[in-house]
């Protein structure tokens, strides 16, 4: 949650303090996919270098890999390197290190190495899905986007429950600019995971960026539904919102006293514009500069231009 | 007229290094932004840059409601939208991609000298003769790269300088875009200033 998320950032800023805060650091950063390399760094390699007989067998190594990949980020390859060599020897058969190995080698640029690497630990572990996927971000790495689309889809067709894949797959659809393809990414997320406010809007906005009043409406209805679901501190939804009932809108507004219709004749876009504008310049507290901008940005486009 | 050897694109130091704490902070991903500024005798003098989004460019909602908060914010000041930067996400990704040419042409239809500026993601160390930056115009149709001399970063040495030390203090993990703005309504995006160091 974000409330324990910024609590434990608060004591980052003294750095090391001892061995079991480090660890909480790490344990922190890895579950709420936090990607702070400089942390890891920070408060992983004192632990590695002077604390690790306070730490169990499978802490160590679990900090020796998060570091691994913390090098890696950072470039440094001499670290990557030497906590690469620790966790070989101690697990030399093992197929999560090969993977790291065959990590290793994409940030090398190796790719091609990477590949065949992935494909033996596949040979002898063919559901392996962690490098299914690795696979298709290689051929991203490479250039080869609709390669890595190629990829994801098949792995897709025998896990269509993999919502990580299918946010990838959506990534890559929405960069092609094939965003009707995005969209049935974001229906399937939908699917497994109905109550998630984000899917909700980022569906709608991919509905949104397709454009034509059928799709905007749907889109509209999307962000309500992520509204509903998650009302408070939901700046994306409003502003979606609002989007969405300006381009139904006609332009230019309608004259004073008169009831504003969407061309479709109905006033659904009038209202959920008051209720929206209302919403968010609450949400900026109806005193602040912000607020007055979000006024001034809603003046101008109900008053036309 | 600007003459032929004049430079014809001008970064305050504020805005080059905004645009480069937001490809710091977000080293893994593709990221934007909308430069802010004036145009005096057909030269371009970026004074802001606003950042936009990181990881997902290409869905037009947030990128629209951001661009109409970016106008009402300049229509209070003297400054106009001047132009758009991104860093892509692949480093080997030197192109300009669908949504840059799309926003880039864009600003263009309301001023003529709207640059969009491409991050050099083979070279992040920027220096005084190698800025890591692409800055292109669209001449025709064509989005065409301007050759280095065109573009110069106002007092280059202290900008750079103060670049360092901003990293070396971690800056760029505090500084917002539209995207990290709308998760917290809280954090300032159009107004936020770099820190003094």
């Amino acid at each position: 949650s974000d409330m324990s998320s910024s609590a434990v950032m608060a004591t980052v800023d003294k750095g090391f303090q001892d061995p079991r805060h480090a660890v909480r650091v790490i344990a922190h950063l890895k579950r709420n996919r936090m990607r702070r390399p400089d942390l890891v760094i920070t408060f992983g390699k004192p632990l590695l270098d002077k604390y690790s007989s306070s730490l169990s067998a499978a802490e160590v190594y679990n900090v020796y890999e998060e570091v691994f990949l913390a090098a890696l980020d950072l470039g440094d390859e001499r670290l990557a390197e030497a906590c690469l060599t620790t966790l070989r020897q101690r697990f030399p058969t093992s197929k999560r290190v090969a993977c790291l190995r065959a990590l290793s080698l994409e940030a090398q640029g190796e790719l091609q190495e990477a590949t065949n690497l992935y494909n033996s630990v596949l040979e002898e572990d063919p559901a392996n899905t962690h490098v299914m996927k690795r696979l298709a971000h290689v051929r991203a790495t490479q250039g080869n986007m609709t390669g890595a689309v190629q990829l994801l889809v098949t792995y897709l067709e025998t896990h269509s429950g993999d919502g990580e894949a299918w946010l990838e797959l959506a990534k890559l659809y929405v960069d092609l600019a094939q965003y009707t393809l995005a969209a049935f990414c974001f229906e399937e997320l939908l699917l497994i995971s109905p109550r998630n406010p984000v899917f909700h809007c980022k569906y709608a906005e991919v509905l949104y960026t397709i454009g034509g009043p059928a799709e905007i409406k749907t889109a509209r209805k999307y962000f309500a539904h992520s509204l509903n679901m998650c009302p408070q501190n939901n700046a994306r939804a409003l502003y979606g919102l609002i989007m969405c009932c300006q381009a139904l809108l006609p332009s230019g507004g309608g004259s004073k006293g008169k009831p504003i219709k969407d061309k479709d004749g109905s006033t659904q876009s009038v209202d959920l514009l008051e209720k929206a504008s209302s919403d968010l310049k609450a949400l900026y507290g109806s005193e602040s500069a912000q607020a007055k901008l979000v006024d001034r940005v809603l003046a101008t486009l109900s008053g036309g231009s | 007229a600007a003459r032929r050897d004049e430079a014809m694109v001008a970064l305050s130091g504020e805005a080059f290094n905004t645009l480069m704490l937001h490809c710091y902070k977000h080293p893994a991903q593709a990221v934007n932004g909308v430069l802010v500024g004036k145009v005096e005798d057909g030269k371009v003098h970026v004074v802001k840059a606003v950042p936009l989004a990181h990881g997902l460019l290409g869905l037009a909602p947030m990128l629209e409601a951001a661009m109409l908060l970016v106008d009402e914010y300049c229509a209070t000041t003297d400054m106009v939208i001047v132009g758009y930067y991104t860093a892509n996400e692949r480093q080997n990704d030197g192109e300009l991609n669908h949504v840059a040419r799309k926003v880039g042409e864009r600003f263009h239809s309301r001023c003529n000298q709207a640059v969009v500026v491409l991050v050099d993601n083979t070279n992040m160390k920027p220096t005084v003769d190698n800025l890591s930056l692409r800055v292109f115009a669209l001449s025709g149709n064509v989005w065409q790269p301007l050759p280095g001399s065109a573009v110069k970063l106002d007092a280059a040495e202290a900008t750079l300088a103060s670049l360092t030390k901003l990293l070396s203090t971690g800056a760029q993990h505090q500084l917002n875009d539209f995207d990290s703005h709308l998760d917290d309504p809280s954090r300032p995006w159009i107004d936020q200033r770099l820190p003094n160091v």
